[in-house]
């Protein structure tokens, strides 16, 4: 596989939420606006693409029998990282994203590419490996949220922080109420799982 | 014949990468702590003092007061967090009182500042973990800024409509909206003892404290 087909795999192929169905908590607790869904996917890809990269550059000094307290570890540094540096940078997002920036550290999508892809691939394709991964994750969010947002608020794009109250697409009044709550959050990834499901099953016909 | 100790070579390479890789992420952490730290304090302190200065137009500096006997006896639920006095150019200009009260999803943490004359200056919700898209709806100016809130005062103590008062509670939030109504009520009463339970933080003691009672009533 080249890098470059690597990197488009965590995006389609094996998108971490869509096909993969990891990392289900933060993805459902964090997609209520657009802002947010793109605040924790780009953390997340950080997070992935740096672990990704050291534990592939460490691959033949890591120990098999302490590997995974070794991939913890790193990935906890740049989880605590993230979180410090998010509150510095943008204390309102790092508010409100709270509890899902430590969260990360146990997101399955990171140790899973620590163990099953960057501790046997080279650095680079990790790396490439990361990005997409975590920008497969980040698309997805974003997707979710994006019909969550603007079915359950009638806006998009609301960013508080930064003083953005987002387009109004038709009034608040009308908005379903229910989307923006955890119950949206499930049906909204179910709908989107069974759309996804349907469309590659059809391709699939038709080949 | 002195057998040869038996070295776990393999357990100590265990070990010792595992030692390493924690000593030089510890190492890393504490270089983005250090240099991430001011930045979070200042910006936390400046957070803190943008939430007094908008709860209390017109002051442009705030002094905390430490609590006195009298708060502590009132404060027995330990509701109230810090109180503000806020001064404009010098002269007092009333006061800020940061609480939390119970809503419906957790502790709603309110700053409601307080002029000289006992009036509900203005109110901010800081943190709330109310349903969002219904008990979130209290930190907005629809709810906040209601004329029955912003008349609300030590006279008028603000109630819902459904306790017979006259603030429109948040549509399908009642208890959140309750939250908040307490809570102004309790700033209201906290702010009252000001003066009397307080002492500010310069320090006078409680023989002085009684004198500065008289001077709390003129108020």
């Amino acid at each position: 596989m080249k890098k470059r087909e690597v990197f488009l795999n965590g995006i389609f192929r094996e998108n971490p939420i869509f096909r993969l169905v990891l990392g289900m908590c933060p993805t459902l607790a964090v997609s209520v606006s657009m802002a947010n869904g793109l605040g924790m996917g780009l953390a997340v890809t950080f997070v992935l693409a740096c672990s990704n990269l050291i534990i592939a550059l460490l691959r033949n000094v890591i120990p098999k029998e302490v590997r995974i307290p070794c991939f913890i570890v790193i990935v906890a540094t740049f989880v605590t990282i993230t979180d410090k540096v998010m509150a510095a940078a943008v204390p309102g997002l790092h508010e409100v994203l709270g509890i899902f920036i430590p969260l990360i550290v146990v997101n399955c999508i990171i140790l899973g590419r620590a163990e099953a892809f960057a501790s046997r691939n080279t650095v680079g394709r990790s790396l490439f490996d990361g990005l997409g991964m975590g920008l497969g994750f980040s698309l997805s969010l974003v997707v979710i949220s994006f019909f969550r947002e603007l079915l359950g608020t009638g806006r998009l794009l609301a960013a508080g922080d930064f003083g953005f109250p987002g387009l109004q697409i038709f009034a608040e009044e009308y908005g379903a109420l229910m989307l923006i709550l955890p119950p949206g959050a499930f049906i909204t990834l179910g709908l989107l799982l069974a759309g996804i499901n349907w469309w590659s099953a059809k391709k699939g016909e038709e080949k | 014949m002195a057998r040869r100790p038996y070295i776990p070579w393999e357990q100590l390479r265990l070990m010792l990468v595992l030692t390493l890789i924690c000593a030089v992420s510890g190492g890393f952490l504490a270089l983005v702590d250090r240099a991430t730290a001011p930045r979070i304090q200042a910006r936390a302190e400046q957070a803190v003092l943008q939430s007094l200065a908008f709860c209390l137009p017109g002051a442009d500096e705030f002094q905390e007061v430490e609590a006195g006997p009298l708060l502590a006896r009132m404060n027995a639920d330990k509701e109230v967090r810090a109180v503000f006095r806020g001064f404009a150019g010098g002269v007092p200009a009333g006061v800020v009182v940061n609480l939390e009260t119970r809503g419906y999803g957790g502790p709603v943490s309110l700053m409601v500042g307080i002029t000289e004359d006992g009036r509900v200056a203005r109110v901010k919700v800081l943190n709330h973990s109310e349903t969002p898209g219904l008990g979130s709806k209290i930190t907005e100016e629809r709810f906040l800024e209601q004329p029955a809130l912003r008349r609300a005062g030590r006279e008028y103590p603000p109630a819902l409509t459904q306790d017979g008062g006259e603030v429109q509670a948040v549509a399908g939030a009642t208890i959140s909206s309750r939250a908040v109504v307490r809570g102004i009520n309790r700033a209201l009463e906290v702010a009252g003892t000001v003066g009397e339970g307080f002492t500010a933080h310069s320090g006078s003691g409680p023989e002085e404290n009684k004198q500065g009672n008289g001077g709390g009533d003129k108020e």
